[in-house]
């Protein structure tokens, strides 16, 4: 499975590292990618990186402390939508959010699993 | 604003033939509005339906319901085999009046006159009676908005504000009555509407307007 | 005049009865709720498709209960129906020597078994009504050309004292009358205090001198049928305290026959009230005991 990790500056890209540096990841190919803020991921831009992948892992600032307020939120919602849009399409792609701290990998974990479990 | 809602994406891939060459083609007025056909809503239709395998492109133009914005966007219309028109029933008309060699579909169910109430809800007001009495009854339309288009008051029906079809519809007539009320106008409502002309609506057939003076 | 209207004018206290087609063609089914209701009612008054849900027609109802020798009103709904429906089924019901007619706006399509239809609504309860008197009376058609022949014709109207907007019952009751409803059928009563108070209101606008008023009344047998008048008949309101009487009694169909007689003994009491009309729906066998205990048997003989 082939996945695309964005995180944002702030909080998502340096956890991701952090996630990237454990030895065993769930999944086959992993590219991560930096982003100053969520906020700034569009539903088209969404699309576009499932053309070539699997699923698409966003991480960001919880939505409570947004280093620019709304970018979280705004992601969520637009995972949301797209998630419904595949589904009723019946396309076994996904797009996953996790809100993290810089510090900790936990909710990535598990957000990732959820993409593998959504997979089976 | 003309309110539409997207048709179910399956429904939609349910028109096209596999490895043909589709057209999402928007436009850019009320359904932009209301968000179920403008260019967002055509880009991400053009994407899922790239996901699925086939060719696909989209383009919105201005107002699919005026002929020129279509003859414009020509050159995209004939590259595709197929279209799917995010307009609401005037736009994907006019589009298949325009290239009728093409194979058009419909991307949305056209569903009411309306405006938006709050951020997410649109609702329903006007019908096109033509034959506008909203003034008599507190700018607040009986013939959209009771489920019986009642004239002279309510039915037995209405219940704490709503309407008895179903319990999240207001009761227009509890809304006419509040504000024939606040504005202390109820006698309005002591006069009998006497049985409306219904030729000037749609039962009267298609409809036309010709307006001599502006014609060349 | 028919019998109605007769017993009306004369002052006494009417009475009649709901009578509910059958979901079919057996003319049995009609015959036999009027033959258990004769002498007991003055008239059957036979719903029109009531809650939207296909019957024998109300028109040929009326004839089936004629041939039985009880009196019938014709309901009319305008869900149905539009004016030139509305309009010959008037005629034709007048030709077979129907006298009462019931004008109705109808309950909403999507309440009933056929919720994807289309529903026509041309005219209103209170313009049919204004219609049909006028061919009554000018012996003209709602679009002013003349029809000939003599019409009698009693017209009457619904009443729905507890729905909402509260105060606008009156005005719209007010309406029914002076556009020809010349006897008024009220949506069941339960609760007499908010019922009462809606009399009040008729008398000071003295509409209770200008049309006669049925009430409406609907025995009702176990707690479960009390408990959906309470929450899904739109119009109806039941008091608490009846659902708690109900739930205490040992015999619920006894007391739900108690209820509606000791109900029709206040209704009689109400200055205004001239009859009442008892709604026992699929329970028409149960009418003969209540008119009896109500103390309403036997009916006033025809002069
Ligand atoms: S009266 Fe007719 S034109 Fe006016 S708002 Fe109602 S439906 Fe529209
Ligand atoms: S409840 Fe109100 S809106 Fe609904 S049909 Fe009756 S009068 Fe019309």
């Amino acid at each position: 499975m082939k996945v695309v990790a964005l995180g944002c500056d702030k909080s998502g890209y340096p956890a991701l590292l952090r996630w990237g540096e454990k030895e065993l990841l769930p999944f086959e190919e992993v590219e991560v990618f930096s982003i100053p803020c969520l906020g700034l991921v569009t539903e088209e831009m969404i699309f576009q990186i499932l053309e070539n992948s699997d699923a698409l892992l966003l991480a960001g600032c919880p939505l409570d402390s947004c280093h620019n307020q709304k970018g979280s939120r705004g992601a969520y919602l637009k995972t949301k939508r797209v998630n419904s849009l595949l589904q009723e399409a019946d396309i076994s792609k996904k797009v996953a959010i996790a809100f993290v701290t810089s510090g900790k990998v936990g909710e990535i974990e598990k957000v990732s699993e959820e993409l593998i479990w959504r997979e089976k | 604003m003309i309110i539409a809602e997207r048709k179910p994406i399956k429904e939609i891939f349910s028109f096209l033939v596999p490895g043909e060459k589709v057209l999402v083609l928007g436009c850019g007025t009320c359904v932009t509005v209301c968000m179920s056909g403008g260019e967002k809503e055509a880009r991400e239709l053009s994407s899922l339906l790239h996901l699925k395998g086939w060719e696909a492109e989209d383009s919105t133009i201005e107002r699919q319901c005026e002929p020129e914005f279509n003859l414009k966007a020509k050159e995209e219309i004939t590259h595709a085999d197929t279209i799917i028109s995010l307009a609401c029933g005037v736009g994907v008309q006019t589009l298949a009046e325009y290239f009728p060699e093409k194979k058009i579909f419909p991307g949305l169910n056209t569903t009411f006159m309306g405006m938006p109430k709050e951020q997410g809800l649109w609702e329903e007001r006007c019908w096109g009676c033509g034959n506008c009495t909203v003034h008599l009854f507190g700018y607040i339309c009986p013939v959209t908005r009771c489920a019986k288009s009642l004239l002279n008051g309510p039915c037995g029906g209405s219940k704490s504000g709503k309407c008895e079809i179903k319990p999240d519809r207001d009761c227009a007539w509890q809304l006419i009555y509040d504000r024939l009320k606040k504005e202390n106008k109820l006698e309005v409502l002591y006069a009998i509407q006497p049985p409306r002309d219904w030729s000037t609506s749609h039962y009267g057939g298609q409809r036309k307007m010709i307006r001599e003076d502006v014609r060349l | 005049m028919s019998a109605l209207q007769e017993i009306l004018r004369r002052g006494e206290f009417a009475v009649t009865a709901e009578v509910g087609p059958p979901k079919g063609v057996n003319r049995e089914v009609i015959e036999k709720k009027c033959d258990g209701l004769r002498g007991f009612v003055d008239a059957v008054n036979i719903t029109d498709n009531q809650t939207a849900i296909v019957r024998l027609s109300s028109f040929a109802s009326c004839l089936i209960a004629k041939d039985k020798g009880i009196e019938p009103v014709m309901q009319m709904v305008c869900r149905d129906r539009n004016r030139i429906a509305l309009q010959s089924d008037f005629l034709g019901a007048c030709a077979w020597g129907v006298e009462n007619f019931l004008c109705l706006s109808g309950d909403h399509q999507s309440m009933g078994n056929h919720p994807q239809s289309k529903n026509v609504f041309d005219v209103d309860s209170i313009q049919l009504l204004q219609i049909l008197k006028n061919m009554r009376d000018e012996k003209v058609f709602q679009n002013g050309e003349p029809l000939k022949g003599e019409i009698k014709a009693f017209l009457g109207a619904g009443a729905s004292p507890f729905a909402d907007p509260l105060e606008f019952r009156v005005i719209r009751l007010a309406k029914k009358i002076s556009a020809g409803a010349q006897f008024i059928q009220t949506q069941a009563v339960f609760d007499l205090e908010i019922f009462s108070r809606f009399m009040e209101e008729v008398r000071k606008a003295g509409l209770d001198k200008k049309a006669a008023i049925l009430a409406g009344v609907i025995p009702v047998k176990s707690l479960s049928a009390l408990r959906y008048m309470q929450n899904e008949v739109p119009g109806v309101v039941v008091p608490d305290s009846l659902v708690e009487r109900m739930k205490k009694a040992k015999d619920p169909k006894e007391e739900g026959v108690r209820i509606c007689v000791e109900t029709i003994e206040q209704l009689k009491k109400i200055e205004g009230v001239r009859g009442v009309h008892i709604m026992a729906i699929s329970w028409e066998s149960i009418v003969p005991e209540i008119v009896k205990e109500a103390n309403l048997y036997p009916r006033p003989e025809r002069s």
